[in-house]
């Protein structure tokens, strides 16, 4: 018994020898097979969700995500909505864009942008926006974080 | 060590050639002088270094800064540390997502590579790879090396649990919170890395506790008490990777019979994996990270480098294998950061810029 166990073990630590360039050597093929076997993806909380609806304006371009209410386990009652502006050139001193987060063809609040003091603030039409929470400077553009309220509908 | 290209360029060449002469010399010594710690160390300091000069021309080339932006951040182009692993499992699991704002396949250290190698570290090398593969590891160990003799000799060795209990914390926490919170809020190498722009009060506090905890756990406390401290006393990384130390076949072993109690190892454990109770159970402690000081400086030769279920006099086999693994992981892994910071710096002597 000891032999074989001892056989087993050589047999095993040759196989890691093995293994270590050969993992390594296949590492981006089996990273892409990992990801798209798992259906891995990078959490909204990051992305800021998938897009909803694009805009495009005579200077920019309007992108509404669509609302995020991440968690672990079902949905938070808390999310946010993410909206993002890319300037063609340069972005208009005040932006103002009426967003409908539940698609009921009435915006849920209006969220205006500031470009040179950068900061945003927004008319609640109801109660589903609760805060700003956070402000993005892109490098041709902005993005505003819109919190949320977990409502019917949404 | 050249990731899979040839260098062109007399810089990239030099480079090249420097890190290839070294890293085959010091598997030569270990070989040669039978003994490990020394000239592993001597790799894994230096590619710490040099990892941070790499990584840091590469953050000033691609950003102009040491900070991200928000395009980065919102873009997820932020690369992935192993360190997400321990907090982005429970969610990935959970949600299918992963809670880091890095990309998934493309570019510098994508996230699903850095999975994949992580894996097979778990299953080739355990928590060796806290000694073999960790390009932050070589930081606090090169600290912990400057000094002759440790000035804090004792260390409880309780506090080896410690990790454990930042492990669960982060892990908690992070799935609570859907953000890696480690990173977030305690990583000790955002100091030599990147970080969050310092434009808010909760940014500034965040940077004052990266600092605080770089200075303490990586800089002054491995000074005084010769201890790997940030990796045995906090990195949650570190402890999730211990459980991994089952799947290895790479163990530390010691012969009580020939072991005469001296407790040369367990004064001199960087990790304090080896207490007396390891002495008389034969095995260093689930924290080992294989770093092979103990059987480098065992007087009777008690401690040594084991493949799991191997019996009788196969000593030299065992530590050649071992050392083949390890080293081999060592080379592909951090062999390439290894040659870029020589090509920085090498590119810093000849036009004073590191870019």
């Amino acid at each position: 018994m000891t032999k074989i166990k001892t056989v087993l073990g050589f047999i095993w630590a040759v196989a890691v020898v093995i293994l270590i360039p050969a993992g390594f050597m296949s590492s981006e093929s089996l990273a892409k097979k990992m990801v798209h076997a798992s259906g891995m993806k990078i959490s909204p909380m990051y992305t800021g969700g998938e897009v909803a609806k694009t805009i495009e304006n005579k200077d920019y371009t309007t992108i509404i995500h669509k609302p995020v209410f991440a968690c672990l386990i079902g949905e938070s009652q808390k999310g946010f909505v993410q909206v993002v502006w890319r300037a063609k050139g340069a972005l208009p001193a005040m932006i103002e864009e009426k967003i409908d987060i539940d698609g009921d063809e009435k915006p849920d609040f209006t969220l205006k942008f500031d470009t040179a003091a950068k900061t945003a603030s927004f008319d609640p039409q109801n109660g589903v926006a609760t805060k700003i929470i956070k402000i993005y400077n892109l490098k041709a553009g902005a993005a505003v974080r819109v919190g949320l309220k977990k409502q019917s509908g949404i | 060590m050249g990731r899979g290209k040839m260098p062109q360029g007399a810089i990239n060449i030099i480079s090249f050639a420097i890190g290839y002469i070294f890293f085959n010399s010091m598997l030569f010594m270990m070989i040669y002088t039978k003994k490990t710690d020394k000239y592993r160390s001597a790799i894994y300091v230096s590619t710490a270094v040099f990892f941070v000069i790499s990584f840091i021309s590469h953050m000033f080339e691609a950003r102009g800064s040491m900070s991200f932006t928000d395009d980065v951040l919102l873009g997820c182009q932020i690369p992935f540390c192993h360190i997400v692993t321990t907090m982005a499992l429970v969610p990935f699991a959970l949600t299918k997502t992963i809670i880091f704002p890095g990309s998934l396949l493309e570019g510098f250290a994508a996230i699903g590579s850095m999975i994949v190698i992580w894996l097979l570290a778990s299953v080739t090398i355990g928590r060796g790879w806290c000694s073999w593969g960790c390009f932050f590891g070589g930081l606090d160990e090169g600290f912990s090396k400057i000094l002759k003799k440790p000035v804090i000799k004792e260390i409880n060795p309780k506090w080896k649990y410690l990790p454990f209990a930042v492990l669960l914390l982060v892990v908690v926490s992070s799935a609570y919170f859907l953000q890696p919170m480690y990173c977030s809020w305690l990583c000790p190498f955002k100091a030599v890395t990147e970080y969050e722009p310092l434009t808010s009060t909760t940014a500034i506090i965040k940077t004052i506790i990266f600092l605080s905890i770089f200075i303490s756990l990586v800089i002054v406390l491995p000074l005084l008490t010769k201890k790997r401290t940030q990796c045995a006393l906090f990195c949650p990384f570190g402890a999730m990777q211990s459980a991994t130390n089952y799947i290895s076949p790479f163990e530390i072993k010691i012969n009580t019979e020939k072991c005469i109690g001296c407790k040369i190892c367990i004064k001199n454990c960087p990790t304090l994996s080896i207490s007396e109770d390891n002495l008389k159970s034969g095995k260093a402690g689930i924290t080992c990270v294989k770093c092979g000081r103990c059987v480098d400086l065992c007087p009777k030769g008690a401690a040594a480098y084991q493949i799991k279920g191997v019996t009788g006099d196969h000593g030299d086999a065992c530590r050649t294998l071992a050392l083949y693994a390890f080293f081999m992981f060592m080379a592909i892994f951090l062999g390439g950061d290894f040659i870029n910071g020589i090509q920085r710096l090498l590119t810093f002597i000849t036009t004073g810029s590191f870019i």
